[in-house]
């Protein structure tokens, strides 16, 4: 009877236990959800390596299924930043011009978790922390552990009422702050009004259209992935030429689900010297090595021996 | 005899051998005939001719010349007296140190291209850090402050 109950006792634990952790990514799904379809606008506050602190007025809204993003510098140099689903064009004020810039990107907070559930799902394990205050909101913490050594740990803390994200942060195991960034006020808007979705900028004033770099998606591959990403999937191939560089580089864009890697392949010509080594910056790594011929470049805010793996795992 | 008669004059006939050859010599006229040209020789080689006339010892150098020239790089030797064998393992190690010397020099020629003398790294620079970091951000990043910057572009 003991033995029975005892049998018992560990199933009726590990169930529920499973359907705890479904239940703790659902909430992620919904944190998706919600950073798509609900209506806000903010103050988001960024604070870097040297711990100067970045304030950014953010408006979004969604109507008829497209995303309407805005993001205002709020001290310092003027800029904005218009966002229509991932195009994105930016608007920066310099003396009495103003540059223009058109970009990509579809994954700027609070909108992160826009790749693959299943592939966080198996690179990270999700547990919830305590209730806290984030933006004058009750917010829920929860814990992205990384599986393995080649990610770090990410504390998102989710808004009770509706799971949007209000606070991430980025930690190293040696518990090194990565990343920090977390709405400082936010407010849900009910208004379906886009007159905000324009330039301030761009009034009475002269303006320089900085082309957009014509990156070829054409060019063939220069390598091959033959070794294991370590759960990391490729989610854009590009060549393009660095300024720096001067050379046609091909850009390998990888990520795991939360984060992203660039990994830069060109041919190292007689006359250049090729780059080795290994250096921190703005809290992201960066790697340099000489392959076979080619020299080999990895960007990211991963530990250096992620970097090393997945350039390992290029070849030609 | 005439190969006794021409160790001797090689200086290589042992003091033992020597009695025996003067014996022989004494005993045969021919023999001692064939000493004479052989003692002649000797001098021309070893340019000790002051006895004779240039005519002579140009017509003895002329004959010489004109021996056939053979080329022994060892791998034949003398077994006995009069046969020679062929030095199978000499030749074997001349063949493959051939080989290993053209393989060599081929595997260099292979992995050393015009670039070889520019190919040791130089530490990453720290503009070119700057750079990439910026290129990566301007794709990737999750922080809208690195994002709304507009002063980088990579071109083409």
């Amino acid at each position: 009877m003991v033995i029975r109950f005892f049998y018992f006792l560990v199933f009726f634990l590990g169930t529920a236990q499973v359907y705890a952790a479904t239940d703790l990514w659902s909430d992620i799904n919904d944190a998706k959800l919600a950073t798509q379809k609900l209506n806000y606008q903010g103050i988001v506050q960024s604070v870097n390596e040297k711990q100067d602190i970045n304030v950014l007025k953010l408006t979004h809204a969604n109507f008829q299924n497209q995303e309407y993003v805005k993001i205002e510098k709020v001290e310092g140099d003027k800029a904005e930043l218009l966002l229509l689903n991932s195009d994105a064009t930016i608007y920066q004020e310099q003396d009495d011009r103003v540059l223009i810039q058109k970009k990509q990107n579809n994954h700027l907070f609070p909108n992160i978790f826009t790749g693959d559930l299943e592939q966080i799902k198996q690179n990270y394990n999700l547990s919830q922390g305590s209730e806290t205050f984030i933006a004058n909101r009750k917010a829920m913490l929860y814990v992205l552990n990384p599986k393995d050594n080649y990610r770090y740990f990410y504390h998102l803390w989710l808004d009770v009422e509706n799971n949007l994200p209000l606070k991430l942060t980025v930690v190293s195991p040696d518990k090194k702050l990565v990343e920090n960034i977390s709405f400082a006020e936010i407010q849900f808007l009910q208004s379906k009004d886009l007159n905000w979705f324009r330039p301030k900028s761009v009034n009475n004033k002269s303006y320089d259209l900085i082309e957009s770099s014509q990156v070829s998606q054409i060019a063939p591959r220069l390598f091959k992935v033959t070794k294991s990403t370590f759960g990391f999937k490729e989610v854009e191939y590009l060549a393009k030429r660095m300024p720096g560089l001067n050379v046609q580089s091909q850009q390998l864009i990888l990520t795991d689900g939360l984060n992203y890697v660039s990994i830069y392949i060109h041919p190292i010509s007689r006359n250049q010297k090729p780059q080795s080594g290994q250096i921190q910056k703005n809290n992201s790594n960066i790697i340099a090595l000489y392959k076979d011929g080619y020299q080999l470049m990895a960007v990211g805010k991963v530990p250096f021996e992620t970097l090393e793996m997945l350039t390992e795992a290029i070849n030609f | 005899m005439s190969e006794k008669i021409s160790e001797f004059f090689d200086h290589q006939t042992n003091a033992n051998k020597i009695d025996s050859l003067v014996g022989d010599l004494t005993k045969n006229k021919k023999e001692k005939e064939a000493f004479k040209y052989y003692q002649l020789i000797s001098d021309v080689l070893h340019h000790d001719h002051g006895f004779i006339s240039d005519h002579a010892v140009d017509k003895i150098m002329q004959k010489i010349d004109q021996e056939p020239i053979q080329f022994n790089n060892g791998f034949i030797r003398p077994a006995m007296q009069n046969t020679l064998t062929f030095d199978f393992k000499k030749y074997a190690l001349y063949v493959f140190a051939s080989l290993m010397l053209v393989g060599t020099t081929w595997f260099i020629a292979t992995n050393t291209n015009d670039s070889a003398s520019s190919s040791v790294p130089v530490f990453l620079a720290e503009e070119i850090s700057e750079q990439l970091l910026n290129d990566h951000n301007s794709t990737t990043t999750t922080n809208p402050n690195f994002f709304i910057q507009a002063n980088y572009q990579a071109d083409i």
